[in-house]
């Protein structure tokens, strides 16, 4: 697929490491681990490369091995990465999105101790957990009420905190080496400016990950149920050394929808690639599928809307490169994205007929993995956030 | 160990068939637009390997071009996959194929950076195919040669390498300075990486005309290779299938090697 921006030799050059990477280290894995068990299926040996040409660690800044990759750079790799498969590009982007915390509040002590490790060791994660069984969107809607939102327990003791409580849906949980874990320190405020993060690394004594979350799509990317038996952190492992403060915002706000956004636009386009070229091939009728009018109609539809959605995201992600914050572009990204690639795949499954619901061919992971957008970058919380924004004075 | 690269900027040779058209005069292939411009695949080979001695051994890797101000991009991914070093000597419409006139070039290059131990290149290029430049090259040089290594091991000032056969490999030995050209059994070439794509961003590569070297262009076709290019065209491409069967596996595959031994295959 031709692409119309004008990229400059330096994210040009990244775009061809992450596809060649994705050739290399991903595409020989990417089925298989989609069909494991989901216990086993964290690809290690994908990480460790990664970690050793750079990629992994490509956002963080210079000082701890990374190059502070901008949202665009960003963008374009995620693209190339989920293009060939999904749960490795959210695994590697994931590594650039969650350590940000530690960037924009940690102390240099806690930079130095846990990004030091991010850089060093080659399979060290940071995973950062808020959602709990019965509060997830309620932890970002933004809801003001004080009874809404996580519950996990905090005590203050002399020098620290002790934690019990579940918090689930974690992403990377059960193979992250640090949580960031949310939890309530004033219950008489809302949500947002009742919450501190504590640092937790995997091996504290009361931290267990009690189950692995098995999903339609995405198998492979782990999602864990995390378990706090009065977990006691000291209080140099209190994010920022302070309490009650909300993590989210800042100059990289707004990440979040373009990885999300940009990683749906890969799948979409791996998608129509392989509908595209299974509809030249495929004859019925006397003739190519792809002479056919509807089928050629379907394919069109689906490319218009795959531009259109790569040229949003890419731009929004250029504006944010350049400082410009736009949190309803970054919603409508993420947004659209999600309706292009669910609409996208499942109009591939239809082009190749029979076919597409046979294991043996790509298209039913594409469709598997498009539907966990629903929830995570379109669905009512996005859709309300951005009516909210929409009220708002101009 | 101080370690040169002979790397050439070709069209991608994966790209298909039909995106290749001739030109008016018929000597020339003409890519589409579309066809992106590589570092031709052999000497990806060669850059992987003058690394992995590098790693093991020490010393530094510069990476040579012949070729336009294009031919950048080629420098820039030996750079990017750890060269030390790159230099462009700037050849616009050089005759080709001429390797002869190419090798004279590079060689003279060669000399004006000096203090090299080894020269690396692709057993070929994936435009013309030719193998020619490396033996050539090592002729102006008065270096030791030895052709398609797929394996190099270092004793001091001494090289014991490994040559492919038709049938096999021979052992070699060769002693420092020495021109060797590799195949693609020698490794696999490592990805760029970040920290390389970083150290090209503001890189400005030397680029040295054929007067900076010595070279008068006046001169050249006495080097030239008195080869005539007779006729250049795109092969049709005809497709006949063969099943090769047997009662098991095993005996399916027994024919099928004996089939492709038979066609020269393998």
């Amino acid at each position: 697929m031709m692409d119309y921006f004008e990229l400059t030799d330096e994210q040009k050059a990244f775009q061809t490491l992450a596809r060649e990477f994705a050739q290399r280290h991903i595409k020989p894995i990417a089925a298989d681990i989609d069909r494991m068990d989901v216990h086993e299926s964290f690809p290690w040996d994908m990480l460790k490369e990664a970690h050793k040409i750079g990629l992994k660690n490509l956002a963080l800044p210079k000082e701890y091995g990374g190059m502070e990759a901008d949202a665009l750079t960003q963008v374009i790799i995620t693209d190339e990465l989920a293009f060939v498969d999904a749960t490795c590009a959210k695994t590697i982007s994931q590594c650039w999105k969650i350590p940000y915390q530690l960037v924009r509040h940690g102390t240099k002590d806690q930079q130095d101790r846990f990004l030091s490790a991010m850089r060093d060791n080659p399979t060290y994660m940071i995973a950062s957990a808020t959602t709990e069984p019965d509060f997830g969107s309620d932890n970002m809607l933004p809801y003001e009420g004080v009874e809404g939102g996580l519950k996990l327990s905090v005590k203050r003791t002399e020098d620290g905190y002790i934690l019990n409580g579940i918090k689930h849906f974690i992403a990377l949980g059960g193979v992250a080496s640090l949580y960031i874990v949310k939890g309530r320190t004033n219950l008489n405020a809302p949500v947002r400016h009742g919450t501190s993060s504590f640092l937790v690394p995997k091996e504290t004594p009361g931290f267990s990950v009690t189950a692995q979350h098995d999903k339609v799509g995405f198998r492979a990317y782990p999602n864990g149920q995390l378990a706090f038996q009065d977990v006691y952190v000291p209080k140099e492992n209190l994010l920022g050394c302070r309490e009650n403060f909300d993590t989210r915002g800042g100059p990289f706000a707004g990440w979040n929808d373009l990885e999300l956004s940009s990683t749906a636009m890969g799948i979409a386009r791996a998608a129509f690639v392989a509908a595209l070229g299974y509809a030249k091939d495929r004859i019925q009728g006397g003739k190519a599928i792809i002479d056919h009018q509807a089928v050629s109609g379907l394919l069109a539809d689906m490319y218009m809307d795959i531009q259109a959605g790569r040229s949003l995201v890419w731009q929004t992600a250029r504006e944010l490169s350049r400082g410009n914050r736009d949190t309803m572009l970054s919603l409508s990204s993420a947004r659209f994205a999600t309706k292009v690639v669910l609409k996208v795949t499942q109009d591939a499954l239809s082009i190749f007929g029979g076919s597409g619901v046979m294991k043996e061919l790509p298209v039913e992971k594409y469709v598997r993995d498009a539907l966990i957008f629903i929830h995570l970058a379109d669905g009512p919380t996005n859709q309300v956030k951005l009516g909210n924004l929409l009220k708002r004075p101009e | 160990m101080n370690i040169l690269v002979c790397v050439k900027q070709v069209p991608d040779p994966e790209a298909p068939l039909t995106q290749f058209t001739m030109d008016a005069s018929g000597t020339k292939i003409i890519p589409a637009v579309s066809v992106a411009s590589v570092v031709s695949p052999f000497d990806e080979n060669a850059i992987e390997a003058a690394l992995q001695l590098k790693e093991t051994h020490g010393g530094k890797v510069t990476v040579l071009s012949l070729g336009s101000l294009a031919s950048q991009e080629a420098l820039k991914r030996g750079t990017r996959m750890g060269a030390d070093d790159a230099i462009l000597v700037e050849g616009n419409d050089l005759p080709e194929p001429d390797p002869q006139v190419t090798a004279f070039i590079l060689a003279e290059a060669i000399k004006k950076i000096g203090d090299i131990d080894l020269v690396l290149c692709g057993r070929q290029a994936a435009d013309w195919d030719q193998g020619q430049v490396g033996c050539a090259m090592a002729d102006y040089l008065d270096f030791s040669y030895i052709s398609i290594v797929n394996k190099i091991d270092v004793f001091d000032k001494i090289l014991r390498i490994n040559r492919l056969t038709e049938d096999g490999y021979e052992i070699m030995e060769v002693s420092l300075p020495a021109v060797l050209t590799v195949t693609n059994e020698i490794n696999q070439p490592r990805l760029t990486t970040v920290a390389g794509i970083l150290k090209t961003t503001k890189m400005k590569i030397p680029t040295w005309s054929l007067s900076d070297i010595g070279v008068d262009p006046l001169i050249l076709a006495e080097h030239s290779n008195p080869m005539e290019l007779k006729k250049l065209y795109i092969p049709e491409v005809q497709v006949e299938c063969q099943i090769v069967g047997g009662e098991t596996p095993e005996d399916a595959a027994l024919s099928l090697v004996g089939l492709l031994r038979s066609k020269k295959i393998i």
